[in-house]
Order: C-alpha cells, then structure tokens, then sequence
C-alpha cells in the first residue's frame, strides 16, 4: 500500500528546523520578537508600565485580583500576577534566541547592515525583557540560546551576573542599531533605546559612571528632547514626539489595551478601577517650588491651586475638567456639567454618587485621550517604555551619587523642570548632595509617575517599607484636609498631625514584609519544574 | 334464571381454572370440575366487555377437549364424549413479531406434540397445511421467550414474542460483527434503545446515564445542546482526553451526532479483550452504535412525540438591595475601609426605594433572567418496509429545546434511510445515509456570561428602568438586556454520513465485506454581539455599553473523513468444535479546513452580515489540518460443545501522529470463559441455575489523541504593529517531541455470569487497568519559553468493580422488572515524573486524577490571641476567618501546606431502573446516584463578595463576635484569606436522584383499530425531580466542581405518545 499514507506534516506554516531561509522570513522572525514585548500581565488588559505604579504608594487597583493583592501584601508564590511576567518575558527571550540561533542561515543572503540590523535588535529585545526580570525577581537564569527539555534545569545566575549581561548585551546592540527609522518603521529598537535601558539598569543597580555614561551618550546623540506640552506626551498627538525613545505599539484589530476603561471617570463610562492615592497628590509641590506643607502659595481650601502642573496633568484633578465632564467627586456633587455638549449640560453626577466611583476621589489622567472616548476597551494609544526626561533624570542621579555634581547635573534636572508646559522655578546651584538627593528622587515621582519605575525606585532606594505598610488614603469624602500633610525628603506626605485625618478615606490597609517584599517570589510552578531554582527568601 | 350478569374479562394464556375464579368472582355461578381433567385443557385467550356468560363461557370451551352444562348456579365441567374429539385438521397462517410489531424472521415454529416445525420467513410469516383442532403452536426466537400459542380454526395467528428476561440468548455487536451473549468472553455492556428513548434528552450520551454498570455519565450543564454527559469506562485512564471512541454502525462519529430515536442497540466495549480490536484508539472504551433497520417487508409507521417544560433544578437565593448594602459595609469595615454606602443612601432606599425604583432599583436579576420558556418538543417518524429484495428504513426526526433563558436554543433535524439489498443469496448490499443539522443558538456573549452577571450583580443595581429601558446593570454589563437583545451565537453542526457495504458470501462458510463511508461534516459558527443601549435612572443614555461596538464572527470548520475496511470472516462448525476467524484491513484519513471572518462597527445592527460592518477593523483567518491511520486486524473464536470459550484478538495500527519509526505499534488480547452450567456435574441444579459463566481477559490497548502533529515543531504566523502598520509575524510558540509514541493501556478482567431461574441474571466484574507512557503536556520550565509538547509520561491505575442484578417477575397480570446496577473504581496516579502541578484540581502522584488540592481549614480563629499564635496565613487575618492547619510546622500557611483534600472522581455509582407493567399501563423510573464523591463551589459560586459580587442569603449565618457557630467566615472584602482553596469549599457530593419516572397507557386495540391505528400509547415523564444530597445550598450536586456562572441543571416535565400504524 501507499508508504506515504500516514506522512502528514502540519499545513499551517514550516518546520522549524527549516525556519529563515530568506529575507523575508528574517523579518518575520524579528517581527515576531516584537510582538511578544507589550504583555498585559493582569486581569486589567493593561501593559506593564501603568499597572506597576498600582502597587506602589502611589496607586491603587480597586478589582480585586493578582494585582490588588501584590499592592496589599498578601500575594504569595502562587499569584498569577508574577507567573504572567515570568512566562511573557522568556517566552519573548524563546524568540529572540530562536531567532538568534538561526540567523546565521541567512549571513550570505541580506545585506551585512540588515543582518547586523536585525541581530543587534533581537539582543535588545532580549535584555529588554531581562531587565525587567532582573529589578522584580533578582539575578535570573540568563537564557541566550533556545534551550531543549533536558537543558532546561538552568539555576539562576546572580543579580551581578544578570545585571552585567543586560550591560554587555544593550552596549553590543547599540553599536549596530541605528539611531532612528523612517515613520512607518517606528517603534523598532534603536541606538538611543539600547543607551537609555543600559543608563536605567545601570542606574538601578548603583553602577553610577556606567549610567551616566550611558546616559550622556543618549543626551549626546541629538536625537531626542523634551516635548514641549507635557500633557500631550501621553496622547495620540504626541505619539510621534521626539521625546520618545522606545514605546509599546498598539494598533486596532492587532493589539490593543484597556487603559480607558480602567481609568476614566464614571461619567466618561470608565471604571476608575486604577487611580491614584492622596498621598501622591499632596506629595506635588507648589508653583514656587515648596512642598505644600512649606510654601506660602498653598491653601488648604483650594488645594490644587498653584501647584507643579505636573500634576494636574498627571492625574484628574476635583474641579478639573476630565474627558468633557467637570469631574467632581465631593460626596455632596450630585449634579455636575457635560461639556460633550453646547451649552453644557447640567447632569447627574455619579463620579460623587455611584460606590464604585474613584475611590480616592482621583483618576489618572496620562494615556487617558477623548479619542478613546467609546472605545474604551480597545484603545490604540501607544504606551511609553523609554523617553528622554527619563535619561535626563538618570543623568543627573547618577551624576549625584557618583558626587560628581557639575552644572551639567543642575541643566539635566532644570530641563526636565522647565519645559514649556511645567515651567518649575529651576534648581539654583550649590546644592549639597543630600538636598539634591532628594530633589531628583521628588523630581522621579512628579515627572514619572504612573508610568511604572515607582516600584523600582522605592526599592533601590529602600523606602518601600516605609511606603508600603499601613493605610493608603483617599481624599476626604465630603471636605478636603484642614491643613496640609508634613512632607519628607522623599516627598512622601504624613498625615499625623493632619486635624481632620479621620476623615480621610480609608482605602486599602497595607502590609509590606521587609524581609520578604523587596523582591517578588518565582513563580512557584517554576521552582516545581525547576529544582534548581532557588525561591526568593520567606516565600 | 342464569346468565343475566354481564361479564369483563380479559386474559391472555390463561387457565380454565384462573377463569373458572374469576367468572365465579364476578357472576355468583360456581364450578364444579376435576382437577385432573382440566390439565389437558389448553391457555385461553379472552378479551370481553360486559359479556354474557354465555358468550365467555364458549369462547372458553371452543376448542377445548371439555364441554359443561349449567345447573341453576352451578357450572359442571366434563370431558367431551370421545367420538367429538376426532382429529381434524385445518390449515394454519399467522406471524411473529416483537413486542413493537416488528417481524421476527427465523423464529422457529413448532406444533407441539407433534414433529410439525417451520421456520418465519422475512416478514415473520409461516404457515402450516394442516394442524389438528386443538394444536398449540411454541414459538422460539433466539433472545425472546418461547411462547406457547393455541390456534383457533381460520383466524390468522398474531404471536408476540417478548425479549427474554436473562437475554442469555441475544445477539450482542462486538468489533467488527456479533457474538451471542453466552458465548462472550470480554466484557460488554448493552443497552437497549427503549431505554435511551425513555429520557426527554436531546443528547444520547446523556440518557446512557446509570444503565450500564461501569459507565459513569456526568451531565454537568442544563443548557440546550450543550447538555451532553460526559462518559468515562471503567474510570479515567488518562491525563488527557478520556472519552471513549464511539463507532455509529462501524464509523467513528460523535454520540450526540445521532438522533437518539434511531438507535436500535448500544454495545459498551469495557474491557481489553472486546476493545482491542480497535487498538489504538480503545484505551477509554468502545462504544458501539448500531441504527434501526427494515426487519421485514410489512410497512409500518411509527410516529414517537413529546412536548414538555423545563425549569432549573436549584439556584441560589440572593440578598435584596438593602441586606446588600449592610453586608457590604460590614464587609469594608472588617478589613480596615470606610463604609461603601452611606447611612444616608440606605435609609432612603428604606423610605423612598419602593416609591422611587430608577434611583433606587431593587433588581431580582434571577427573575428578569429566567424568562425563557423552557419548551422543548421531539418528534420522530419512521416508515419501514421493502420487498425481499430491498429493504428499507426511513426516518425524520425533529428536536426542539428552548432554555430557561432567551434566546437559548437547540434544533435538530435528522434524516436516516438504512437501505438493504439483496442481489442473490450470495450477494448482499447496504447502503446509509445519514444527514443530521444541529442548531445551537445562546446569547452572544455565551451562556455562562449571562449566569455569571445574573448571580453576581448586586440588587441594588438598575436592570430594568421603571420607564421601560435597559438599566445600566454592572458598567454596562446588563444580563436581562444581553441576553435578551444582544445578538446571539450560533451554531450549526451539520454532518453527513454515506456508508456503503458490498457483502459476498461464497459459500455458507465464508463471508466477505467491503465498506466505504466518507463522513462529511461542517461546523458554522455566527455569532453576532449587539451594542446595548442602556440608560441612567434619568433617562439619558449611558456610555456604559458592552460591547462598545456591535461585532460580528463567522467560522466555518469543515472536514472530509474517509473511511475504508475491508474484512473476511471464516465460520465453520465441526462437530463439537465452533471455530470463527476474522481478519481486516481499515484506512482512515481526515482533513479540515477552517476559516474565520470578523467585522465590527455595525452601524445598522438589524444587518448581521459580514458587508454590513465597518470595513477598516476587518479581519480573517484560516487553517487546515489532517490526520490518516491504517491497520490491520484480526479475531479468532473458538468454543468447544459450547462450554470451552476462547478468543483473541489483535490489531497492528499506524498513525500519522507519531514520527516515522514510531509509527506502528501492536494490540494483543486474549479472553476465555467457561459455561460451568453446561456441564454434566450442574445437571441437577438446572431448574435453579439457568446459566453459569467465568471469564477473563487481558489485553493492550493504545491512544493517540494528543493533537495532531506533536512531533513536528512548526512555525506559527501572526501579525503585530510597527509604527502603526500592519506587520506579519512568524514565531515558534510550541516545543516539540519528536520521540512522542504511543501510550498503552493494559487491563485484565475476570467475571462471572450467572442465570437464576431463568429470571434474574446477575454480573459481576473485577479489573485492573494501567495506563503507561500516557500522552501528558507536562508543566516544563518556563524558561524554556516554548510551551510545552506532550510527553510520554505518567502511569495511572484504575481498579474496580461492577455489579449488574436483572430480575423480571410477574404476579399474575403485574409484571414488572428491576434492574440494579454498581460500580466502583479507584483511581490513582501512580508516576508523574515527579511534577505535581498546583491548583485546585490536580493529577498528584499517590492520588486520584483531578483531586482536590488545597489548606485544610481547622475552623475559624477565635480571638486575636489565636491568631497571633497560629502560623502567619494571608493579608490580614482576624478572629473569624478561617484557620489552616500548618502541615509542615515552618509557621507560615503557603503552597507547601497545601494537600489532597478531596476527589472529583464519583465512586459507588449506581443506577436502578424499574418498570412494571399492568394491562395497559407501564411505569418506569430510573434512580441514579454516587455514594462517594467530593464536591467544590468557589469564587463567587460560594464565597462572599468575591471579586466585588453580591453575597446569597445563606451569608447572613456568618461569624460575628457574638455568632461564633456560624456557617461562614466574617465577611471580610477583597481579602484573600478565607478565598484560598481549602476544605471549608468542599462538600459531599454524593447524591441519590430520581433521574427519570415515566407512566405510560397503551390503548386498548378494539379502541384504535377503527381508526386504523395498530398501536396506541400516551405517556408523562419526569426528569431530575427528586434529589437527596448535602451539597451547598442553591448548586445542583451534579455539576459538584464550579464557579456559580454555570447554566444550572434542569427539571424536565412532557407528556408524550407513540403510535404506529
């Protein structure tokens, strides 16, 4: 009978053992490595950088879930929060060493520039996803070619170790990357992008001179500055900004995310499902550069008057006007204006009335954009890895904790301060390095809040216990604080001798285990099939 | 004077004597008479209504060797004179048929006391030129009971044959052909299709529950067409995919492919020996279909049809709006929050509410969601008939099912003609078709979403505006509104089967068959999700809309299978010896191809067609895959004097899943039996043992379902965006085995049959099955960043037993039967290469698959002291959560102080099926239940406020300082503590159920026969009615493992008739 009766091979697409043959296929190859970079590692459908901040003192996650558990304290090796992350990103590092195992097939085929080109962009992707392991779990085992079943009890290397190859590996692809592409190639890795990454691992791990140096090098390549309308950055308009370094792609019909829905008011149909807390407010200094509970400017009674517009333009403010509604949520607002109309409309408010409005009285405000308005589940609003205020920032940080301050250092902070739309007083020289130390950490929170470094942050800087343990606020239901909170070096606001503190919302009651939470547990089915790992300590 | 009393009467083969009782019962006459000398009087048959006596008493004498006279009240019997009874003969015509009038050809005729035999032709006709007077006709049929028959002079014969109680002599479907049931030496279950036809089920796999021992059926779900019982044989034998192959007259197809009214026999292959012939895929069982064909060639109509309500069979009771908000803000405070209601709002809804709805809504949502009718109707007919040449059966079904909620559906139409020719007696043909369409309708965003938010929703929530308008429900999330307009999901199952036979016999001993059966199937998806437009309590639309945009999926999934077999079988009967071989060849091979198509945006959402959405969101896709197997197989029988029984088997399959070298593999098997009761030592127990029979068997069997290329790693294409383009993607996603092979499946069995007075039958079976090599995807390191390949892993064991009881009895007109069968099975893993996964349903090694995996709670913390001491647990814990046993003493409850808590898997089952039948009337129920299984409800099935929901009544009994003995934990919100996997979830899931109770009346023929109707009868039936169990509360017990957003199991009232004409 017929031999080839039962010789049936899969009609979908090639074997891999044949796999990149040609130019195209390279491409797909390297396409598909950038398709496994924006995971959404939560129940929310949000990628990685705006949830992050939700389990910080900055933030909170009202759906109970993996997320709000990790936030609260009481997640454990088991939690789908971690094994989302932990499996997103080897199986994006599966991609690029597959396709770096097999790229040399076609060495003969592309050009050397393309070949180069492609190599040293999936070496990018791949630290890219290391550096994230590296600040969440600790030193990792440090994957780089694809690995068969009986080769996959790899114990894990050293923080150093990791560390030291996400270094190496971004340093090597920026050496072949360019440092732009045309429009319709945007979004790709560039010189710029590996630079920055290595300046913000470098900088996370207090190899001071190796940031800055990586950090110079990205402010040297003329490439970037800083988009003049902070708020616009993080909407549409300002997807194309030249601030941008390396961001998240989205595109409707082939991926989208659910930022919208997560973080629009009640009467913009959002769920204020992720919103920031009181504290990260009242941590926002006034206009004249004081912090609230120091400056002159600030009145109790009108509490977002005169301060760093930052703030207003990181998160929707009472009395602001957030997505054509006048969002209001004192309890007592039951009527408040829509805007979607002429004249505007007097209606019911539910951000005051309904029990799942905010609960901190806040929203976010970055990546919520009127075009997201009804679709608010599958937006296409690109979401920012890497922009210039950041390199800026690790410039002037690492400068600072290397002691050596130069005016250089006061530029890079004045810069960030004083864009166009910010126009913060500037840093005047002959700071010492304890009170810069703690301008540049306060300069992180106002500048980058919400877009997902918080959490790293207060780890390096081992404040997270203090943060993270007790209660995280609200805003007074029906008045707003007597007197404004002491705020800290670190900008962090205490409400002790606040009059009317008990008042305050009670949102959410935190513990943070010191000895346990400056690391999160892998994931514990990966310790099961992999003996050789080791848990992180008390999990 | 006498014979003024009317008389009723109606007896079949009934004494004089019993007569003589019953006349003197109703009339006052008495009789007198020898006993003696009515022992050579023959049965009577009589049906009289208000009858003289006259008229009874010689329809009693006619034909009898006795005459009588009357005196005064006294009736005296005596022999008739000698010279009457002179020998006259008389020709004699007449039929046999089953109970259900349909011929029985071959059944063998004799005129008793005489050497006179004929045997029925196809039709079930015979015919004698000549039988004396008083001649009694025994009938026998193999697998009926003889019947005993007087004739009466120029009146055509009618004789019914009923199937006999043991069914020692009925003929069974094995592989590839049939074996008389003590002849058998595996393991085979039967079911007969009166016993399927009884169940108001639309699926067949459903109504195969508790009617084999051995056979668990879990029907997990109420939902029309998607009520299918999930089957296991003999326990779960694998990780992966445990369902049995199912053959519909040789085959292989889906069992709820098939329209339950057209089966005519169901043969379950339980052991190794009788499934080995089917080799590589018979490793969870065979069961075997076979379809109703043209028994002879009088044309009959059947014409089967119920219609009848269902309704759910529990739910659980939620709290009001008010109790909802009180539990709540217990709930916020007791983890450290601010109250979520004011004081204000909940007084206002107390004084205000009733008057004021919109603002402040009390929503039943069980109520406004449970508004589908739940009616459901079947109707089937059949025509059956032919010539001696061609035969043929023809049959139309139609099913309907609506669900308790809207727009939940299902409809099948099925069309089957079995056609029989015979060309000459040598060459025979068959040729089938069948065509079924399967519609399954529910709403567009699924079933399960609507129960999901129906359950979860708090009443305070608006459904319904008092103006009439969808309310907002959840953020848009609305399931009266969704599951009532917004868009439905269809879809249509349509297959069709041609099976062609050639068979040639070119002498008695031999036969040949060929068959070709192509098999074509298409699975159409449509499902449209419609924007809802909901409104605020004002009267303004809401954004909140789900979906935000109207959405429309198309899918087409077709296949090809090709089937081709060819087998030879060699029968011959030397003397003693009865020697049967078979040998086969059989190829097939499948393809399919799938398409989707999708398009959003729909401006006119009356329009769902693909043109009709907005182009710029468009997208498709497709893929194809295929499969081939071939294999040769081969049986041999032997028995000698019919007390020595032995068979083997065996089959040498090839695959197209396995790389080349691991392609082909062997399946052996090997039974034997011994017919003690057939030997010379039982002879003075045969009165009381009819039959009596050992057996045992062993044997390999194989799977290969592990998707369809698992050796061959394969680059998968996708798309992603680059600068907000479009951008192809390639990428390999799945490791790949290429040493994948086969697992095997060993079991040996031993049995024993024994017949007791030829009316209760008993079986009872013990095996031992081992899976090895089984096919697993194990968890491997993710660091791989593949994901995983099935491996060759694992060893499981299955042990059990299983008993059948039969007993059909009769006490004079009341007969009635009771069948009782149980089972039970151990199950447990015994290798996994050491990975023992996590979760709450886990395969452990030392355990039974899918065990229940978790903390074992120890009740709750009584005082902050107690907590203290106690090893640290989750988040904040209080007095009054729950507790966990520390199992490792390390001071901290985490995954390593998870155990086996529990299993899933249903011990003890049993089914007990009983009928009895009393003139025109028959009643039949079925009980079915599990004697140890364990049950486990959690998220929001059970647990307070989880993820935000609503609680249920029965969480008012939680525990408070001053209620410590309470049913539940404190209501604590969004803390993990109480919310781990722990024996508190769990609950005994074993159950008794009145699965089915059926009363029916058969017309009485004088009625029906003016209106040309030979056979008349109307029934009830009622399904799920009763329940004994001690699960939670508001959860059916048969769906014991859930979340609370299962579409619940439903109680099914109809009334039915069967007529034939």
């Amino acid at each position: 009978c017929n031999k080839n009766y039962l010789e049936k091979y899969p009609l979908d697409g090639p074997s891999s053992s044949s796999f990149i043959t040609n130019e195209q296929e390279l491409m797909l190859a390297i396409n598909g490595c950038y398709a496994s970079v924006p995971f959404h590692p939560s129940a929310h459908n949000c990628p990685l950088p705006v949830i992050l901040d939700q389990v910080t003192d900055l933030g909170f996650d009202r759906n109970n879930g993996t997320l709000q558990e990790v936030g609260k304290g009481s997640h454990d090796s088991n939690n789908g929060f971690f094994l989302s992350i932990w499996s997103s990103s080897y199986s994006g590092i599966a991609r690029c060493n597959f396709l770096l195992d097999n790229i040399d097939k076609v060495k003969n085929i592309v050009s050397e520039q393309l070949y180069n080109r492609v190599k040293a962009e999936a070496r990018f992707l791949r630290a890219y996803h290391y550096h994230y392991l590296v600040e969440m779990f600790g030193g990792v085992p440090v994957v780089t070619t694809s690995l068969k079943l009986d080769e996959s009890q790899v114990p894990r290397n050293t923080k150093e170790e990791t560390v030291n190859f996400i270094l190496t590996e971004m340093e090597a692809a920026a050496a072949d990357l360019p440092p732009g592409y045309a429009a319709n190639e945007s979004g790709r890795a560039t010189k710029g992008a590996a630079l920055a990454i290595k300046a913000r691992i470098a900088l996370y791990n207090e190899k001071w001179d190796v940031a800055a140096d990586a950090a110079k090098r990205v402010m040297d390549l003329n490439v970037y500055q800083l988009h003049p309308d902070f708020g616009e950055l993080f909407t549409y308009k300002g997807q194309t900004s030249k601030e941008i370094i390396f961001a998240l792609q989205y595109l409707k019909g082939i991926k989208t995310h659910n930022i919208p829905s997560q973080f629009f008011s009640r009467m913009a149909s959002g769920f204020s499902g992720l919103v920031p807390g009181q504290s990260l407010i009242d941590s926002y200094e006034c206009t004249d550069g004081l912090s609230i509970d120091k400056s002159p400017g600030f009145d109790p009674a009108k509490p977002f008057e005169n301060r760093d517009p930052r703030l207003g333009y990181t998160v929707a403010l009472p009395g602001s006007i957030f997505m054509n509604f006048q969002f209001e949520t004192h309890k007592d607002s039951v009527k408040t204006w829509d805007y979607n109309t002429t004249p505007a409309k007097r209606v019911n408010n539910t951000d005051a009335t309904n029990a799942f409005a905010t609960f901190t009285g806040y929203c976010w405000r970055k990546y919520t954009d009127l075009t997201d308005k009804v679709e608010r589940t599958t937006s296409e609003l690109n979401v920012i890895s890497v922009r210039y205020a950041e390199v800026l920032l690790i410039y002037a940080e690492a400068k600072i904790e290397s002691n050596q301050v130069d005016n250089t250092v006061y530029d890079a902070i004045n810069t960030v301060r004083q864009r166009p739309s910010v126009n913060m007083p500037s840093i005047a020289a002959g700071k010492t390095r304890e009170e810069l130390r703690s301008i540049i950490r306060k300069e992180r929170k106002y500048e980058l809040a919400g877009e997902g470094f918080r959490v790293f942050d207060i780890r390096r800087w081992k404040i997270a216990d203090q943060l993270m343990n007790g209660i995280f606020y609200g805003r007074i239901p029906r008045g707003l604080p007597a007197a404004a909170p002491a705020i800290d070096a670190n900008g962090t606001p205490d409400y002790s001798a606040v009059p009317n503190r008990s008042e305050m919302r009670v949102v959410e009651t935190r513990i943070f285990k010191t000895n346990r939470d400056y690391l999160w547990p892998i994931p514990n089915i990966e310790t099961l099939t992999n003996p050789s790992l080791a848990q992180n300590p008390n999990y | 004077a006498g014979y003024a009393q009317k008389l009723t009467l109606s007896r079949k083969n009934a004494t004089l004597e019993q007569i003589f009782w019953e006349v003197s019962k109703q009339s006052r006459y008495e009789f007198i008479y020898d006993a003696d000398m009515l022992k050579e009087a023959r049965p009577v048959n009589i049906r009289v209504i208000n009858a003289s006596l006259e008229k009874v008493l010689n329809e009693c004498f006619t034909g009898q060797p006795l005459t009588y006279t009357v005196l005064q009240n006294t009736i005296v019997v005596k022999r008739k004179p000698l010279e009457t009874a002179a020998v006259v003969l008389f020709p004699v015509k007449g039929s046999v048929t089953d109970e259900k009038g349909a011929p029985l050809p071959g059944a063998t005729v004799r005129v008793k006391g005489t050497d006179k035999a004929t045997v029925a032709d196809e039709n079930g006709r015979f015919s004698f030129a000549d039988v004396p007077e008083n001649a009694v006709l025994l009938v026998s049929y193999t697998g009926y009971v003889q019947a005993e028959v007087s004739v009466e002079e120029q009146e055509p014969v009618r004789i019914i044959l009923k199937e006999s109680v043991a069914g020692l002599n009925s003929i069974v479907v094995v592989g590839y052909g049939t074996q008389k049931k003590v002849n058998l030496t595996g393991s085979v279950s039967t079911v007969k299709s009166a016993d399927l036809q009884v169940r108001p089920v639309g699926q067949t796999s459903a109504a195969l529950q508790g009617l084999a021992p051995g056979v668990t059926v879990v029907q997990r779900s109420g939902q029309p067409g998607s009520d299918a019982g999930t089957i296991r044989i003999r326990g779960i034998g694998t990780l992966g995919d445990s369902n049995p192959m199912v053959l519909i007259d040789g085959i292989e197809g889906n069992m709820n492919n098939i329209d339950p009214n057209t089966i005519e026999s169901i043969s379950i292959l339980k052991d190794a020996a009788s499934s080995a012939i089917y080799g590589s895929r018979a490793a969870n069982g065979v069961v075997l279909i076979t379809t109703k064909r043209a028994k002879g060639n009088q044309l009959t109509v059947n014409y089967d049809a119920y219609a009848g309500w269902q309704q759910p069979t529990n739910l659980p009771k939620m709290v009001n709006a008010v109790d909802h908000m009180l539990l709540t803000n217990e709930a916020y405070v007791n983890v450290g929050r601010a109250p979520l209601y004011d004081d204000e709002l909940i007084d206002k809804y107390r004084t205000e509410g009733a008057a004021n709805r919109d603002l402040y809504p009390e929503t039943d949502w069980q109520k406004e969601v449970l508004t589908g009718s739940g009616f459901q109707q079947n109707h089937f007919v059949s025509v059956s008939g032919g010539t001696d040449k061609i035969k043929s059966f023809a049959s139309f079904g139609y099913f309907d099912q609506k669900g308790v909620i809207e727009t939940t559906d299902f409809t099948r139409f099925s069309f089957r003609n079995n056609t029989d020719f015979k060309f000459s007696e040598k060459v025979s043909a068959r040729f089938d078709m069948q065509f079924i369409n399967a519609v399954q309708e529910e709403p567009g965003r699924g079933a399960e979403a609507v129960f999901h938010w129906m359950n979860r929703i708090p009443a305070n929530q608006a459904g319904i505006n008092t103006d009439g308008t969808w309310g907002e429900g959840w953020n848009g999330d609305n399931p009266i509104a969704f599951s009532r307009v917004g868009g439905t999901a269809k879809t249509s199952n349509r297959s069709g089967i041609l099976n062609f036979s050639l068979n040639y016999q070119p002498v008695k001993w031999l036969r040949s068959e060929l068959t070709i059966a192509p098999v074509i199937g298409e699975t159409i998806g449509k499902t449209f999700n419609r924007i809802v437009q909901t409104y605020k309590p004002d009267g303004t639309k809401s954004n909140f809309l789900s979906p935000t945009k109207s959405a429309l999926t198309e899918t087409a999934n077709k296949s090809f299978q090709n089937n081709v077999r060819a087998t030879i079988t060699f029968e011959k009967n030397i003397r003693l010896h009865e020697l049967k071989l078979l040998a086969g060849f059989s190829r097939e091979d499948f393809r399919n191809n799938y398409v989707s198509a999708f398009r959003d945006g729909f401006i006119l959402p009356d329009y769902p067609v693909l043109a009709a959405g907005e182009a710029v969101n468009q997208k498709a896709n497709g893929n194809s895959a295929e499969w081939a197997l071939q294999s040769l197989f081969g049986r041999l029988n032997y028995n000698f004097s019919g007390k020595y029984l032995f068979e083997a088997n065996l089959r040498y399959d090839g695959s197209s899943r396995f790389a080349t070298g691991n392609k082909y593999s062997i399946f052996p098997s090997m039974s034997a039996g011994w017919r003690i009761s057939q030997e010379k030592f039982m002879e003075p127990l045969a009165h009381v043992i009819s039959d009596m029979k050992i057996r045992a068997s062993w044997g390999q069997l194989g799977n290969q379902n592990i998707g369809n290329y698992p050796f061959a790693s394969q680059i998968d294409f996708g798309s992603y965006t680059l600068g907000k383009q479009i951008v192809n993607t390639a990428a390999l996603n799945t490791a790949a085995n290429v040493d994948i092979s086969w697992e095997t499946t060993e079991m040996t069995n031993v049995a024993l049959d024994i017949a007791l007075f030829s009316k209760l039958s008993i079986t009872a079976e013990y095996y031992d099955k081992k899976s090895k090599d089984i096919l697993y995807v194990l968890d491997i390191p993710l660091i791989i960043g593949l994901s995983a390949p099935p491996q060759n892993v694992g060893v499981v064991s299955n042990k059990g037993w299983e008993l059948g009881v039969n007993y059909n009895g009769a006490i004079r007109e009341l007969e009635y039967y009771v069948n009782v069968n149980v089972s039970d099975v151990k199950n447990k893993v015994l290798d996994l290469h050491g990975i023992n996964r996590t979760g709450l349903t886990v395969s452990r090694e030392g355990y039974p698959i899918s065990s229940i995996y978790g903390l074992e709670a120890e009740g709750y913390f009584t005082d902050e002291r107690d907590v203290a001491e106690h090893a640290q647990q989750f988040g904040i814990v209080k007095p009054g959560d729950l507790k966990y046993k520390d199992q490792n003493n390390d001071k901290i409850i985490n995954d390593l102080d998870n155990v086996v808590i529990g299993s899933t898997i249903p011990r003890f089952t049993y089914g007990i099926n009983l009928g009895a039948s009393y003139k025109g009337f028959n009643l039949s129920a079925m009980i079915q239940g599990v004697g140890k299984a364990d049950g486990y409800l959690y998220r929001q099935g059970i647990m307070p406020f989880y993820e935000g929901g609503t609680v249920q009544e029965q969480h008012k009994d939680h525990w408070t300082p001053e209620h410590t003995g309470a049913a539940f934990p404190r209501l604590a919100f969004s803390e993990v503590n109480n919310e781990k996997n722990s024996s508190f979830w769990m609950k005994n899931a074993a159950y008794t159920r009145l699965k089915n109770i059926q009363l029916g009346y058969t017309l009485p023929d004088e009625w029906i026969k003016k209106m040309g109707i030979r056979n008349l009868r109307l029934y009830v039936n009622g399904s799920n009615l009763f329940t004994i169990d001690k699960f939670w509360d508001g959860y059916d017990v048969e769906s014991p493992v859930g979340i609370g957003n299962g579409y619940p199991q439903v109680k099914v009232f109809t009334f039915g008739v069967n007529a034939s004409l």
